[in-house]
Protein backbone atom coordinates (compact mmCIF):
# COMPACT_ATOMS: atom_id res chain seq x y z
CA UNK A 1 0.00 0.00 0.00
CA UNK A 2 2.81 2.25 0.93
CA UNK A 3 4.57 1.70 -2.34
CA UNK A 4 1.78 2.42 -4.30
CA UNK A 5 0.88 5.93 -2.84
CA UNK A 6 4.79 6.91 -4.06
CA UNK A 7 3.82 6.23 -7.55
CA UNK A 8 1.25 8.52 -7.33
CA UNK A 9 2.93 10.84 -6.32
CA UNK A 10 5.69 10.81 -8.43
CA UNK A 11 3.54 10.67 -11.19
CA UNK A 12 1.97 13.86 -10.47
CA UNK A 13 5.14 15.63 -10.17
CA UNK A 14 6.42 14.26 -13.50
CA UNK A 15 3.01 15.82 -15.14
CA UNK A 16 3.86 18.94 -13.64
CA UNK A 17 7.64 19.28 -14.79
CA UNK A 18 6.42 18.61 -18.18
CA UNK A 19 3.81 21.00 -18.51
CA UNK A 20 5.61 24.67 -19.41
CA UNK A 21 5.41 27.53 -16.87
CA UNK A 22 2.23 29.60 -16.89
CA UNK A 23 2.18 33.84 -17.79
CA UNK A 24 4.80 34.00 -20.51
CA UNK A 25 3.29 36.35 -23.20
CA UNK A 26 4.26 35.79 -26.67
CA UNK A 27 4.70 38.18 -28.73
CA UNK A 28 4.73 39.45 -32.99
CA UNK A 29 6.23 42.21 -34.63
CA UNK A 30 5.15 44.46 -37.85
CA UNK A 31 8.28 46.21 -39.19
CA UNK A 32 7.17 50.08 -41.04
CA UNK A 33 9.55 51.41 -42.32
CA UNK A 34 9.40 54.39 -45.33
CA UNK A 35 11.00 57.41 -46.48
CA UNK A 36 10.10 60.72 -47.25
CA UNK A 37 12.09 62.14 -50.29
CA UNK A 38 13.61 65.18 -50.91
CA UNK A 39 10.87 67.80 -52.82
CA UNK A 40 11.39 70.65 -54.76
CA UNK A 41 8.25 72.01 -56.90
CA UNK A 42 7.57 75.79 -58.03
CA UNK A 43 4.91 77.54 -60.16
CA UNK A 44 3.18 81.09 -61.40
CA UNK A 45 -0.14 81.61 -60.44
CA UNK A 46 -1.95 82.39 -62.14
CA UNK A 47 -1.18 79.76 -65.34
CA UNK A 48 -1.33 82.39 -67.41
CA UNK A 49 0.69 85.64 -66.60
CA UNK A 50 1.52 87.97 -69.30
CA UNK A 51 3.02 90.99 -67.71
CA UNK A 52 2.58 94.31 -70.16
CA UNK A 53 4.78 97.23 -70.07
CA UNK A 54 4.35 100.70 -72.14
CA UNK A 55 6.71 103.47 -73.04
CA UNK A 56 5.57 106.19 -74.86
CA UNK A 57 6.34 109.70 -75.39
CA UNK A 58 6.11 112.13 -72.41
CA UNK A 59 3.18 114.54 -72.80
CA UNK A 60 5.55 117.36 -72.14
CA UNK A 61 8.27 118.65 -74.65
CA UNK A 62 11.55 117.56 -73.42
CA UNK A 63 10.17 115.60 -70.86
CA UNK A 64 10.99 111.82 -69.76
CA UNK A 65 9.51 109.24 -71.64
CA UNK A 66 6.37 107.67 -69.61
CA UNK A 67 6.96 103.52 -68.68
CA UNK A 68 3.49 102.73 -66.98
CA UNK A 69 2.18 98.86 -66.53
CA UNK A 70 -0.30 98.33 -68.54
CA UNK A 71 -1.60 94.92 -67.12
CA UNK A 72 -2.61 94.36 -63.32
CA UNK A 73 -2.97 90.83 -62.47
CA UNK A 74 -1.16 89.81 -59.74
CA UNK A 75 0.96 87.65 -59.94
CA UNK A 76 2.15 84.97 -57.53
CA UNK A 77 5.06 82.38 -57.03
CA UNK A 78 4.02 78.97 -54.92
CA UNK A 79 6.61 76.37 -53.90
CA UNK A 80 6.78 73.18 -52.22
CA UNK A 81 9.94 72.14 -50.50
CA UNK A 82 11.63 68.97 -48.14
CA UNK A 83 15.18 69.42 -47.42
CA UNK A 84 16.59 66.73 -45.03
CA UNK A 85 17.76 67.76 -41.80
CA UNK A 86 21.08 69.78 -41.93
CA UNK A 87 20.67 69.91 -45.84
CA UNK A 88 21.55 73.02 -47.68
CA UNK A 89 18.38 75.57 -48.01
CA UNK A 90 17.10 76.65 -51.46
CA UNK A 91 16.73 79.78 -53.47
CA UNK A 92 14.49 80.79 -56.52
CA UNK A 93 16.14 82.22 -59.07
CA UNK A 94 14.98 84.91 -62.12
CA UNK A 95 16.73 85.14 -65.09
CA UNK A 96 15.91 86.50 -68.73
CA UNK A 97 15.15 84.46 -71.31
CA UNK A 98 14.04 83.93 -74.80
CA UNK A 99 14.97 86.91 -76.37
CA UNK A 100 16.91 89.97 -74.59
CA UNK A 101 15.72 93.26 -73.52
CA UNK A 102 15.44 96.16 -75.06
CA UNK A 103 18.49 98.42 -74.85
CA UNK A 104 18.14 101.36 -72.34
CA UNK A 105 15.54 99.50 -70.47
CA UNK A 106 16.32 97.43 -67.08
CA UNK A 107 14.32 95.31 -65.99
CA UNK A 108 13.18 94.40 -61.82
CA UNK A 109 11.31 92.04 -59.77
CA UNK A 110 10.46 92.24 -56.20
CA UNK A 111 9.12 89.09 -53.98
CA UNK A 112 6.91 89.98 -51.55
CA UNK A 113 7.55 88.24 -48.23
CA UNK A 114 5.28 85.02 -48.04
CA UNK A 115 1.81 85.33 -47.31
CA UNK A 116 1.03 84.13 -44.01
CA UNK A 117 -1.34 81.23 -44.94
CA UNK A 118 2.04 78.77 -45.72
CA UNK A 119 3.90 77.21 -43.21
CA UNK A 120 6.90 77.84 -41.00
CA UNK A 121 10.41 78.00 -42.78
CA UNK A 122 9.35 79.46 -46.13
CA UNK A 123 11.88 81.56 -48.26
CA UNK A 124 12.92 85.34 -47.75
CA UNK A 125 12.91 87.82 -49.91
CA UNK A 126 15.82 89.34 -51.54
CA UNK A 127 13.97 92.75 -52.01
CA UNK A 128 14.47 94.31 -55.44
CA UNK A 129 16.61 92.59 -57.62
CA UNK A 130 17.74 93.44 -61.63
CA UNK A 131 16.93 90.49 -63.73
CA UNK A 132 19.40 89.72 -66.25
CA UNK A 133 20.07 87.10 -68.65
CA UNK A 134 21.90 85.25 -65.63
CA UNK A 135 20.05 83.83 -63.17
CA UNK A 136 19.60 85.99 -59.63
CA UNK A 137 18.02 85.07 -56.61
CA UNK A 138 14.98 86.76 -55.83
CA UNK A 139 13.78 84.35 -52.74
CA UNK A 140 16.68 82.66 -50.72
CA UNK A 141 16.47 80.28 -47.53
CA UNK A 142 13.46 78.19 -48.14
CA UNK A 143 13.78 75.30 -45.54
CA UNK A 144 11.20 72.26 -45.68
CA UNK A 145 7.62 73.85 -46.17
CA UNK A 146 4.85 74.46 -48.25
CA UNK A 147 3.51 78.57 -49.27
CA UNK A 148 -0.02 76.85 -49.99
CA UNK A 149 -1.44 76.54 -53.70
CA UNK A 150 -3.02 79.32 -55.68
CA UNK A 151 -2.95 83.66 -56.20
CA UNK A 152 -2.41 84.97 -52.50
CA UNK A 153 -0.44 82.53 -51.88
CA UNK A 154 3.39 82.33 -51.36
CA UNK A 155 4.61 85.46 -52.71
CA UNK A 156 3.69 88.52 -55.03
CA UNK A 157 5.67 89.19 -57.72
CA UNK A 158 6.07 92.92 -58.54
CA UNK A 159 7.85 93.65 -62.11
CA UNK A 160 9.44 97.17 -63.07
CA UNK A 161 10.73 98.52 -65.74
CA UNK A 162 13.03 101.58 -66.21
CA UNK A 163 15.18 103.92 -68.75
CA UNK A 164 18.44 103.19 -67.71
CA UNK A 165 20.25 104.69 -70.82
CA UNK A 166 17.36 106.81 -72.92
CA UNK A 167 20.33 107.05 -75.64
CA UNK A 168 20.18 103.60 -76.53
CA UNK A 169 15.96 103.61 -77.01
CA UNK A 170 14.73 102.98 -80.29
CA UNK A 171 11.38 102.69 -81.09
CA UNK A 172 10.53 98.94 -81.71
CA UNK A 173 7.35 96.82 -82.22
CA UNK A 174 6.04 94.72 -79.11
CA UNK A 175 9.49 93.18 -77.17
CA UNK A 176 8.94 89.97 -76.00
CA UNK A 177 11.14 88.22 -73.20
CA UNK A 178 9.84 85.53 -71.14
CA UNK A 179 11.17 85.08 -67.38
CA UNK A 180 12.47 81.78 -66.07
CA UNK A 181 12.10 80.81 -62.32
CA UNK A 182 14.43 77.87 -60.98
CA UNK A 183 14.01 77.06 -57.14
CA UNK A 184 17.78 75.64 -56.91
CA UNK A 185 19.71 74.41 -53.92
CA UNK A 186 21.98 77.29 -52.21
CA UNK B 1 -8.82 21.56 -13.95
CA UNK B 2 -5.74 22.48 -12.50
CA UNK B 3 -4.33 20.98 -15.68
CA UNK B 4 -5.92 24.10 -18.00
CA UNK B 5 -4.33 27.12 -15.91
CA UNK B 6 -1.05 25.86 -16.57
CA UNK B 7 -1.59 24.98 -20.14
CA UNK B 8 1.41 26.71 -22.37
CA UNK B 9 1.17 30.28 -23.41
CA UNK B 10 -0.55 31.10 -26.68
CA UNK B 11 0.93 32.49 -30.10
CA UNK B 12 1.19 34.86 -32.16
CA UNK B 13 1.94 34.64 -35.13
CA UNK B 14 2.09 37.42 -38.29
CA UNK B 15 2.20 37.06 -41.92
CA UNK B 16 2.20 39.75 -44.79
CA UNK B 17 4.20 42.87 -45.05
CA UNK B 18 2.92 46.51 -44.53
CA UNK B 19 3.98 48.48 -47.82
CA UNK B 20 3.69 51.94 -48.88
CA UNK B 21 2.90 53.62 -52.09
CA UNK B 22 5.84 56.25 -52.35
CA UNK B 23 3.67 58.03 -54.77
CA UNK B 24 1.73 59.11 -51.86
CA UNK B 25 4.63 61.09 -50.51
CA UNK B 26 4.65 63.25 -53.85
CA UNK B 27 3.27 66.99 -53.96
CA UNK B 28 0.15 67.31 -56.94
CA UNK B 29 0.66 70.81 -56.80
CA UNK B 30 3.52 73.36 -56.00
CA UNK B 31 2.71 74.49 -52.76
CA UNK B 32 0.50 71.73 -51.12
CA UNK B 33 1.59 69.81 -48.28
CA UNK B 34 1.13 66.28 -48.13
CA UNK B 35 -2.25 64.47 -47.98
CA UNK B 36 -3.31 64.24 -44.86
CA UNK B 37 -4.04 60.16 -44.32
CA UNK B 38 -1.74 57.76 -46.19
CA UNK B 39 -2.97 54.42 -45.93
CA UNK B 40 -0.33 51.52 -45.68
CA UNK B 41 -0.54 48.96 -48.48
CA UNK B 42 -0.81 45.85 -46.47
CA UNK B 43 -1.66 41.96 -46.34
CA UNK B 44 -0.97 41.59 -42.85
CA UNK B 45 -2.53 38.80 -40.87
CA UNK B 46 -2.50 37.75 -37.14
CA UNK B 47 -2.97 34.46 -36.00
CA UNK B 48 -3.42 33.13 -32.27
CA UNK B 49 -1.95 29.94 -32.29
CA UNK B 50 -0.59 27.28 -29.85
CA UNK B 51 1.72 24.57 -29.40
CA UNK B 52 -0.61 23.16 -26.77
CA UNK B 53 -2.63 20.14 -28.15
CA UNK B 54 -5.14 20.75 -25.07
CA UNK B 55 -5.78 24.46 -27.33
CA UNK B 56 -6.38 22.55 -30.22
CA UNK B 57 -8.46 19.74 -29.13
CA UNK B 58 -10.80 21.38 -26.54
CA UNK B 59 -9.94 24.61 -24.88
CA UNK B 60 -11.70 26.68 -27.52
CA UNK B 61 -12.87 29.25 -24.65
CA UNK B 62 -9.58 29.98 -23.52
CA UNK B 63 -9.66 33.95 -23.46
CA UNK B 64 -6.84 36.21 -24.29
CA UNK B 65 -6.52 39.57 -25.38
CA UNK B 66 -3.99 41.43 -27.66
CA UNK B 67 -2.04 44.79 -26.53
CA UNK B 68 -0.13 46.45 -29.20
CA UNK B 69 2.76 49.51 -28.76
CA UNK B 70 5.54 51.02 -31.19
CA UNK B 71 9.35 49.96 -30.72
CA UNK B 72 10.95 53.16 -32.67
CA UNK B 73 14.16 53.08 -34.33
CA UNK B 74 13.47 56.78 -36.11
CA UNK B 75 10.42 58.47 -35.73
CA UNK B 76 8.60 61.59 -35.36
CA UNK B 77 6.19 61.71 -32.73
CA UNK B 78 3.80 63.82 -35.42
CA UNK B 79 3.06 60.76 -37.38
CA UNK B 80 0.55 58.87 -35.75
CA UNK B 81 0.54 55.63 -36.92
CA UNK B 82 -3.27 53.96 -36.48
CA UNK B 83 -4.34 50.41 -36.25
CA UNK B 84 -7.53 48.28 -36.85
CA UNK B 85 -8.79 44.65 -37.29
CA UNK B 86 -10.61 44.60 -40.53
CA UNK B 87 -11.73 41.08 -40.21
CA UNK B 88 -12.60 38.29 -38.03
CA UNK B 89 -10.37 35.64 -38.92
CA UNK B 90 -11.14 31.97 -38.68
CA UNK B 91 -11.86 29.99 -35.78
CA UNK B 92 -10.99 26.20 -36.17
CA UNK B 93 -12.31 24.81 -32.47
CA UNK B 94 -15.21 27.25 -32.91
CA UNK B 95 -16.10 26.21 -35.96
CA UNK B 96 -15.57 29.48 -38.12
CA UNK B 97 -18.19 31.24 -35.68
CA UNK B 98 -16.74 34.82 -35.52
CA UNK B 99 -18.29 35.48 -32.44
CA UNK B 100 -15.31 34.71 -30.77
CA UNK B 101 -13.50 37.81 -31.44
CA UNK B 102 -14.44 41.33 -30.15
CA UNK B 103 -12.99 44.95 -29.98
CA UNK B 104 -10.28 46.56 -32.53
CA UNK B 105 -12.42 47.60 -35.82
CA UNK B 106 -11.92 51.01 -35.16
CA UNK B 107 -8.68 52.81 -36.09
CA UNK B 108 -6.76 53.52 -33.17
CA UNK B 109 -3.24 54.80 -32.25
CA UNK B 110 -0.06 53.10 -31.27
CA UNK B 111 1.82 54.56 -28.86
CA UNK B 112 4.99 54.00 -27.19
CA UNK B 113 3.14 52.42 -24.20
CA UNK B 114 1.26 48.95 -24.50
CA UNK B 115 -2.41 49.37 -24.84
CA UNK B 116 -5.20 46.77 -25.39
CA UNK B 117 -6.25 46.28 -28.85
CA UNK B 118 -8.79 43.52 -29.27
CA UNK B 119 -9.78 40.55 -27.14
CA UNK B 120 -10.84 36.91 -28.19
CA UNK B 121 -11.25 33.20 -27.04
CA UNK B 122 -9.30 30.24 -28.50
CA UNK B 123 -7.41 29.86 -31.93
CA UNK B 124 -8.44 32.37 -34.36
CA UNK B 125 -6.34 32.29 -37.47
CA UNK B 126 -5.98 34.80 -40.22
CA UNK B 127 -7.35 37.83 -38.59
CA UNK B 128 -6.81 40.97 -41.14
CA UNK B 129 -5.23 43.91 -39.96
CA UNK B 130 -4.16 47.62 -41.67
CA UNK B 131 -1.68 50.20 -40.81
CA UNK B 132 -2.65 53.65 -41.28
CA UNK B 133 -0.39 57.14 -41.26
CA UNK B 134 -1.14 60.90 -40.76
CA UNK B 135 0.36 63.62 -39.52
CA UNK B 136 2.73 63.95 -42.46
CA UNK B 137 3.53 67.63 -43.35
CA UNK B 138 6.59 68.48 -45.68
CA UNK B 139 7.68 70.82 -43.16
CA UNK B 140 9.13 67.74 -41.37
CA UNK B 141 11.50 67.85 -44.15
CA UNK B 142 13.19 64.36 -46.04
CA UNK B 143 13.99 61.80 -43.74
CA UNK B 144 13.95 57.86 -43.12
CA UNK B 145 11.54 56.50 -40.55
CA UNK B 146 11.37 52.67 -38.94
CA UNK B 147 9.25 51.62 -36.16
CA UNK B 148 8.65 48.32 -35.02
CA UNK B 149 4.50 47.66 -33.97
CA UNK B 150 4.52 44.77 -31.02
CA UNK B 151 1.94 42.86 -30.61
CA UNK B 152 1.65 41.13 -27.58
CA UNK B 153 -0.65 38.43 -26.31
CA UNK B 154 -1.14 37.75 -22.71
CA UNK B 155 -4.47 35.35 -21.01
CA UNK B 156 -7.46 37.34 -20.01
Amino acid sequence: MKIQIKYVLCLAMLVFEILPVFSQNESGSINVRFSIPEIAVMDIEPDYNNIEFSVSASADPGGEPALKQISGESVWINYSSAIRKNGNKRSINAQVTDNSLPEGISFYIEASAASPFGSRNQGVSTGKVKITQEPRPIITGIGSCFTGDGVNMGHELRYFVEITDFEKIESKTDQVFTVMYTITDN
Amino acid sequence: MALLSKAQSMKIEISGTATFDMNSFTVTEAGNDFPSNIEIESNLMLSINSGNIWDWWGNSNRKWKIEVRREDISWNDAINLEIVRSGNGYSINNRGNTGHIYNGTNFQSVGNNSSYFFGGKGLIYYIPIQLRLSGFSIVNGANDYETNVILTIYDD
